[in-house]
């Protein structure tokens, strides 16, 4: 096979042996690669229903057909595994290097199954498979096991690992690649924890087939070309996603004090231009990538020093404003911390400005907590992200997410938070799209999985009104199943909507067509890839119905249901989520319940 | 009458240094912020520009006190 290697490595670490398995070209087709694969393979082998925690849950690495191509931003992975933090289903993506070396082994999955009785990481070169004693490392931070790994196994491999946060199953835990890249969202670090595998060393000489070798280095380098070209002036190489806490505090959807408002009062000292003059010390860049989006960067202010990577704007709207935190040094420390821990910072953030308003409303006493957690209270909120990653005293309690804090005093609502998945960046009261994106995802309020906000906010591929939501349900389900391909192919989503996709909002794969087709020689029409994307889609949402979703769960948190903005231009606006479902569902092809008719599924191939 | 000036990122550069994208301007009635904005030399098709936080209809003009708010359009964060 072109682009596939059509190899899979399913590893049982009960019994520590592994096997090597062949894909079936037709299944390959039908599935894309990565994501999409992924479900299929944890559809067959585990039930929706069992535990996260348990032997039975299936953690599943995965690469797609253009990673390690010359695709442009051909370099990412998807974790694909149920969710200790959520109950369903998550795809966590990371760049980074590890990636394109994971592709090198010459396999598109490994497949970790059981759960080792002691700890073990895994060293695969090339075919050369082997699960290693890793009971000296255990316990070690991010950077250290890193280090201590590569020095194990050799200097030019690449590991993804898990940190003490993994270790101690805490819910937000990530798993870390090339040290400062995350798989971060929905506790995948806790899946790796729970079966005691702390890291993956990969390295290889495989390189993936060409169905048009000549035809791919033309046109994926000319497009490469064209990326870079128009990045050296670009915002995200100059500022890196830090620019944004400007746009969403004027649209008056910044995240602030827990989403109680969308504008923030010291919006300016935790912006990019911040963030540059402060703590840049260059851009970075995933392997190959001509965007260059990475924030290097170092702290010397007293009482936060680090070097590291971040933050990025996601990490600046969950530890800074949504914390009511203005302290620059201090939300880049709290970014280091959280990945030498290996934390998700969005679900760290979101958890601490969570119990932070509960502390202040007085539902969460003093005594519980040990002293005050006030919004504002920068070193708070550093101390209770390191006792969280650790499971210390309060810590405890907030290592499993805001929505099991938050109904654990009775008051689930000050949890922001779709089935059970921290928000993002983006207030749904003034971003209606996104708003049914939270409610519809499979994995719950991420913002990865079909991120309208690019035309909403950002302008890309064009500006759309935010707070209207005539469309949207159409927009949706079209953007929902456009980054199913993304994430299938290996692509990153900043790349692939802006140059990849055709230039009005309704957005199809056009070049991402051909790219798809040099690869792989699987003669995909955009239609065909994007009825392939829908599959995929389907099968997943079939997994959160096993695992016991009910349309109950296709909901926001009533706070932005009931509550109205009072500022900015979304003043008066709450979103309005549950007048879009119905017609959300019969765009899909479900039923009034959200599930998905047998007709559909006929459809698709999925019956 | 007098309106506000936003520019960030990189559209900073826009305006002096020392400004850091912000200035109040002095603009006659029936201004538009697309015509502000392109005065500046910013290309309009690549750009985003709110006023009040809010995409313009076409032709819709400034009143005293809005805030004329520009970016360049890009992937999101």
């Amino acid at each position: 096979m072109n682009g596939w290697y059509g190899k899979i490595l399913r590893v049982d670490l009960t019994n520590q042996t592994h096997t090597i398995e062949t894909v079936d070209p037709q299944f390959a087709k039908d599935f894309i690669g990565g994501r999409g694969w992924a479900i299929k393979y944890l559809m067959d082998g585990m039930d929706p229903a069992a535990d996260a925690l348990s032997p039975e849950n299936m953690l599943i690495f995965a690469t797609g057909p253009l990673t390690g191509s010359p695709a442009p931003t051909g370099n990412r992975y998807m974790v694909v595994t149920k969710s200790p933090l959520t109950g369903v289903l998550t795809n966590s993506n990371s760049g980074g290097d590890f990636p394109t070396w994971m592709k090198r082994t010459g396999f598109d999955l490994f497949i970790f199954e059981g759960r080792a009785e002691k700890p073990v990481y895994l060293w695969v070169n090339d075919d050369q498979v082997e699960i290693r004693s890793a009971e000296h490392i255990w316990g070690k931070q991010v950077p250290e096991t890193t280090d201590i790994m590569l020095a194990e196994t050799h200097k030019k491999a690449k590991v993804a690992c898990i940190g003490p946060a993994g270790e101690r199953l805490v819910k937000a835990a990530a798993i870390m690649n090339d040290k400062d890249r995350a798989a971060a969202r929905s506790g995948v670090g806790a899946v790796m924890g729970s079966k005691n595998l702390k890291g993956v060393v990969a390295m290889g000489t495989h390189k993936i087939g060409m169905a048009d070798y000549d035809g791919m280095q033309t046109y994926g380098r000319a497009m490469s070309r064209e990326v870079g070209e128009a990045s050296k002036t670009s915002v995200l190489r100059i500022y890196g996603t830090p620019y944004v806490p400007d746009v969403t505090n004027e649209m008056g959807i910044l995240p602030t004090r827990n989403f109680q408002t969308g504008r923030f009062e010291g919006v300016e000292n935790i912006n990019g231009p911040a963030l540059n003059a402060s703590f840049l010390l260059r851009p970075g860049a995933c392997h190959r990538c001509p965007i260059v989006c990475n924030r290097i960067t170092k702290v010397d202010t007293p009482g936060y020093e680090g070097e590291g990577e971040g933050p990025e704007y996601e990490s600046i709207g969950a530890l800074g404003s949504s914390c009511g935190v203005d302290n620059l040094a201090a939300i880049t420390k709290a970014n280091y911390l959280c990945n030498e821990y290996g934390m998700d910072t969005i679900t760290v953030g979101m958890t601490i400005s969570c119990a932070m308003e509960m502390y202040e409303e007085g539902i969460i006493p003093e005594s519980d907590i040990g002293e005050p957690l006030k919004f504002g209270d920068a070193d708070g909120m550093i101390k209770f992200l390191k006792k969280m990653a650790l499971r210390e005293g309060f810590g405890d309690k907030l290592a499993e997410g805001s929505y099991a804090l938050a109904e654990s005093y009775g008051h689930p609502e000050y949890s922001m938070s779709a089935k059970k998945l921290e928000f993002p960046g983006y207030d749904p009261r003034g971003a209606k799209g996104m708003g049914l994106l939270y409610a519809t995802s499979n994995i719950g309020a991420s913002h990865m999985m079909g991120d309208l906000a690019y035309a909403e906010v950002f302008g890309t591929p064009e500006k759309i009104d935010p707070l209207t939501i005539e469309n949207k349900p159409a927009l949706i389900k079209r953007w929902e199943d456009s980054f199913v391909i993304i994430d299938a192919a290996g692509l990153c989503v900043f790349m692939a909507v802006r140059y990849a996709f055709d230039k009005n909002p309704m957005i199809m794969p056009d070049r991402l067509t051909k790219l798809m087709n040099l690869t792989t020689g699987a003669d995909y029409t955009p239609e065909t890839l994007m009825q392939a994307a829908e599959r995929v889609y389907n099968l997943e949402r079939l997994f959160l119905l096993k695992a016991g979703i009910t349309k109950a769960d296709d909901t926001l948190p009533p706070r932005f249901l009931e509550e109205p903005l009072t500022e900015g231009p979304a003043a008066g606006h709450v979103a309005e989520t549950e007048k879009m479902l119905p017609e959300f569902y019969a765009l899909r092809g479900w039923d009034e319940h959200g599930v998905p008719t047998q007709e559909k599924l006929e459809e698709l191939g999925l019956e | 009458m007098k309106v506000h000036l936003k520019l960030i990122a990189t559209y900073r550069e826009y305006l002096p240094p020392e400004n850091k994208g912000k200035a109040e301007i002095e603009v006659p009635a029936g201004t538009t912020a697309v015509y502000i904005i392109a005065n500046l030399g910013i290309p309009i098709e690549e750009s985003v520009v709110l006023v009040d936080g809010r995409s313009p209809n076409p032709g819709e003009t400034l009143q005293e006190g809005s805030v004329v708010f520009a970016f360049p359009a890009t992937a999101g964060g």
